[in-house]
């Protein structure tokens, strides 16, 4: 199997269901059955996620960091904190550790047990990060992984993969492209995109501000 | 994860802090929170050679899957 984000997010209204859809459904039909859980609980939570809650969060993390050196010390001694000062926080969240990329150095990052994902500040994750050919390859082709994203780094740049096998949560600090200088914060953020932040892309500045 | 674990990481990065051992807190068993180390794996010594440049695997790591080097 070779391309791993051709299926990503979204509904898919209008074909049949597929066999994971059938047991989501299914286990929820029990589960509500069972008064273990409330359908107006579970709209709840994917209302928050689908609303509320987003990568548009971390962008405002990664363009503080951008023009505010304290900040982007603080964020990099302690993700958590630094990232609460923006007011994001919670489940998924309670330990994140923020890697820089630097020149010469890039970061992903890949949760090849599950789909561990920092929900505070990138929201709930796409459906490639979930599947089995991102979740095995990112840590065994990497460069290849990355090619397919587009995103088509030099021979010599490091490639630093951060596997999420215990409680931490990361996000990718990405480099700010040079084009951007004296943007402001807003117009930073606009262009740090999820995949930014976990790696699989670089922020792009599309146009300047006016 | 498994299949990685079991060729040796090389260098541990940084230490994550302490966290209590799912594979025992998720059933509720008793569980003090222990070391958690990124350890950090060379894709030589995981997949042996690529036509590709080398990278690092990062995994995050309780103090039990650890031995002494």
């Amino acid at each position: 199997m070779s391309d791993v984000h051709d299926n990503d997010g979204g509904h898919h209204h209008g074909r049949p269901a597929s066999q994971i859809e059938l047991r989501a459904r299914a286990l929820e039909a029990l589960l509500v059955e069972k008064g273990l859980v409330s359908t107006d609980a579970i709209d709840a939570v994917i209302a928050l996620y689908e609303n509320d809650v987003g990568p548009q969060n971390g962008a405002k993390v990664v363009a503080r960091a951008w023009v505010d050196p304290a900040y982007r010390e603080r964020l990099l001694a302690d993700g958590a904190a630094a990232i609460a000062e923006l007011g994001f926080g919670g489940a998924e969240g309670n330990t994140m550790v923020v890697v820089p990329n630097e020149p010469g150095v890039h970061n992903a990052v890949v949760c090849t047990l599950c789909s561990c994902y920092p929900w505070p500040v990138l929201g709930l994750p796409p459906s490639w990060y979930k599947s089995a050919p991102y979740r095995a390859r990112m840590v065994s082709e990497p460069r290849a992984v990355l090619r397919e994203f587009g995103l088509e780094l030099p021979a010599k740049t490091t490639i630093r993969v951060w596997d999420s096998t215990a409680e931490v949560r990361y996000l990718v600090l990405p480099e700010r492209p040079s084009e951007t200088e004296g943007w402001d914060e807003k117009a930073l953020a606009a262009i740090v995109t999820r995949d930014a932040m976990i790696g699989v892309a670089v922020p792009v500045p599309e146009q300047t501000p006016a | 994860m498994p299949a990685l674990r079991t060729r040796g990481g090389r260098v541990v990065e940084r230490v994550q802090g302490a966290d209590r051992l799912p594979d025992r807190a998720e059933y509720g068993l008793p569980t003090e929170p222990q070391p958690v180390y990124a350890v950090a794996f060379f894709s030589q010594d995981l997949w042996g050679e690529s036509d590709e440049p080398p990278w690092t695997v990062l995994l995050d790591l309780f103090d039990t899957y650890l031995e002494p080097a």
